[in-house]
């Protein structure tokens, strides 16, 4: 309730959501089966898709990642939906909640606008050329190197998933004691208030250059796989770049965001974005990056770090079957 | 210094309150789009065509040229169905899409005012790239 006397925009969305969707409950018209699988109707689809992609939103913003690191790998693998349509839905749910999260966590300080251009810019030039890497790659490798490079993807997540998980607290709140010339030239430090802690937190980044060549790498790989860049940026800005795991987090969603729009404009253009398809995903993550957004300012550091290493886990774990799976041609009935 | 007194950027400010509100509006432009197609007695671009033909894994193309447009959309094509619920859906997200440009634009403006020439040079970067990708000068095989 709290939620919604301090946003009452939020309040507004979501009324005027709630009334859309049960006009469609009611209205016997849209009752109509469409998907005779699993017998589901077209109000029943709407709805189910909104209420999916609100959970998705909310557990993306507070883990830093685009929620199409969830949502794309499991269309692809129990629909029948046109890969395009996949993917341009995909980049919409990847980018609507760190879109909206951004005025919330900007107000709050939790996100850093100069940290956020610095990564823009490896990370869109980075996901260019992976994109057009990925048509020549298959060009003259086919799916082998497709599933090499992609199992060799999912066991660098598991590592840093590992690491996360070796490092325990210590990163959640890392000293930045080294002295970094171009970060301070750049001044890239911040501070937030830690509302768990009820105290300032003072952060410095370091290893600037090899934190841009990571960005780079981080953009190339999704860009060549159509991941984006949500697995990765948080390690980066956090284990690399000694920046305190929230404000990784918030970082990464408005970087991701940004770099998502370059991206979807193709989508949109040639017609692989469905409005009526779209529509309750992009809704749900409107609503739920705004929730996601409330929730991350005040929840504690640990729990981010214990979402983002379960949401690396399952990723890895799907890259590395897919990889295993066309390399050595069989079947791993994992999910 | 207190939770108060922590300095925010003006860019960080402006960047972030220009996206937020362009992606509420496109938000609720969204839903009026959405209780148009339901409500809407045209056939033009029906909803329940769309959706059976997208769960049925129809290819991006069979779809439209099966649909009351008989062809491939071209660039931006929801301004010119702006009467039909799908095209007004479509406009509402790209709105929210388009977000982006007004809001790196304002950010670049408070980063070259407070002498960041190197920040606003980066945030002058994505608006242009966003741009080129808009105008459909990137595209992408169908």
């Amino acid at each position: 309730m709290l939620l919604l006397k301090k946003s009452p925009e939020l309040f507004v969305l979501i009324l005027i959501t709630c009334v859309t969707y049960t006009f469609l409950l009611l209205d016997p018209q849209l009752q109509q089966i469409v998907n005779t699988q699993l017998s589901l109707s077209f109000s029943d689809l709407v709805i189910l898709s909104f209420v999916i992609s609100t959970a998705i939103a909310i557990i993306a913003v507070i883990a830093g990642v685009g929620g199409g690191v969830i949502f794309t790998p499991v269309m692809l693998a129990f629909t029948s939906v046109d890969t395009l349509i996949v993917r341009a839905t995909g980049l919409i749910v990847a980018m609507f909640s760190g879109l909206v999260s951004t005025g919330p966590l900007m107000r709050q300080g939790l996100a850093n606008i100069k940290l956020v251009f610095f990564g823009s810019l490896p990370i869109i030039v980075g996901g260019l050329f992976g994109a057009f890497s990925a048509i020549y790659f298959a060009r003259y490798l086919g799916e082998t190197g497709d599933a090499i490079v992609r199992l060799s993807l999912g066991l660098v997540l598991i590592g840093i998933a590992f690491l996360f998980i070796f490092s325990g607290s210590d990163n959640e709140y890392p000293n930045s004691d080294n002295f970094d010339q171009l970060g301070s030239r750049l001044k890239l430090r911040g501070v937030y208030y830690e509302e768990s802690l009820q105290s300032l937190v003072r952060y410095k980044p370091t290893q600037i250059k090899l934190g841009f060549i990571l960005f780079f790498v981080v953009g190339f790989t999704g860009g060549f796989f159509g991941l984006g860049g949500g697995w990765a940026v948080v390690p980066v800005l956090n284990l690399i770049m000694a920046v305190p795991l929230k404000v990784a987090a918030a970082s990464s969603g408005v970087l991701l965001a940004m770099g998502n729009a370059a991206a979807i404009w193709p989508y949109i253009n040639a017609g692989a974005l469905i409005g009526v398809v779209a529509a309750p995903w992009m809704l749900g993550q409107v609503i739920g990056g705004i929730i996601g957004a409330h929730i991350l300012v005040s929840i504690k550091a640990g729990f981010v770090r214990n979402l983002l290493i379960c949401l690396l886990l399952l990723t890895s774990v799907k890259l590395v079957v897919r990889g295993l799976e066309t390399l050595l041609q069989i079947d791993i009935p994992i999910f | 210094m207190t939770k108060k007194q922590i300095p925010i950027a003006k860019s960080a400010v402006a960047y972030g309150e220009t996206v937020y509100w362009i992606t509420i509006f496109s938000a609720i432009f969204v839903v009026v789009g959405t209780v148009h197609s339901f409500t809407s007695t045209s056939q033009d671009l029906s909803p329940s065509y769309l959706l059976s033909s997208v769960l049925d894994g129809n290819s991006v193309k069979l779809i439209w040229m099966n649909s009351s447009l008989q062809a491939m959309p071209g660039n931006h094509w929801y301004l010119e169905h702006l009467n039909s619920g799908e095209g007004l859906t479509t406009m509402g997200i790209a709105a929210g899409v388009f977000s982006i440009i007004p809001g790196t634009a304002v950010c670049a403006f408070f980063f070259w005012q407070s002498h960041n020439r190197l920040f606003a040079v980066l945030a002058v970067f994505a608006c242009a790239v966003t741009i080129i990708s808009m105008m459909g000068w990137i595209s992408i095989p169908i």
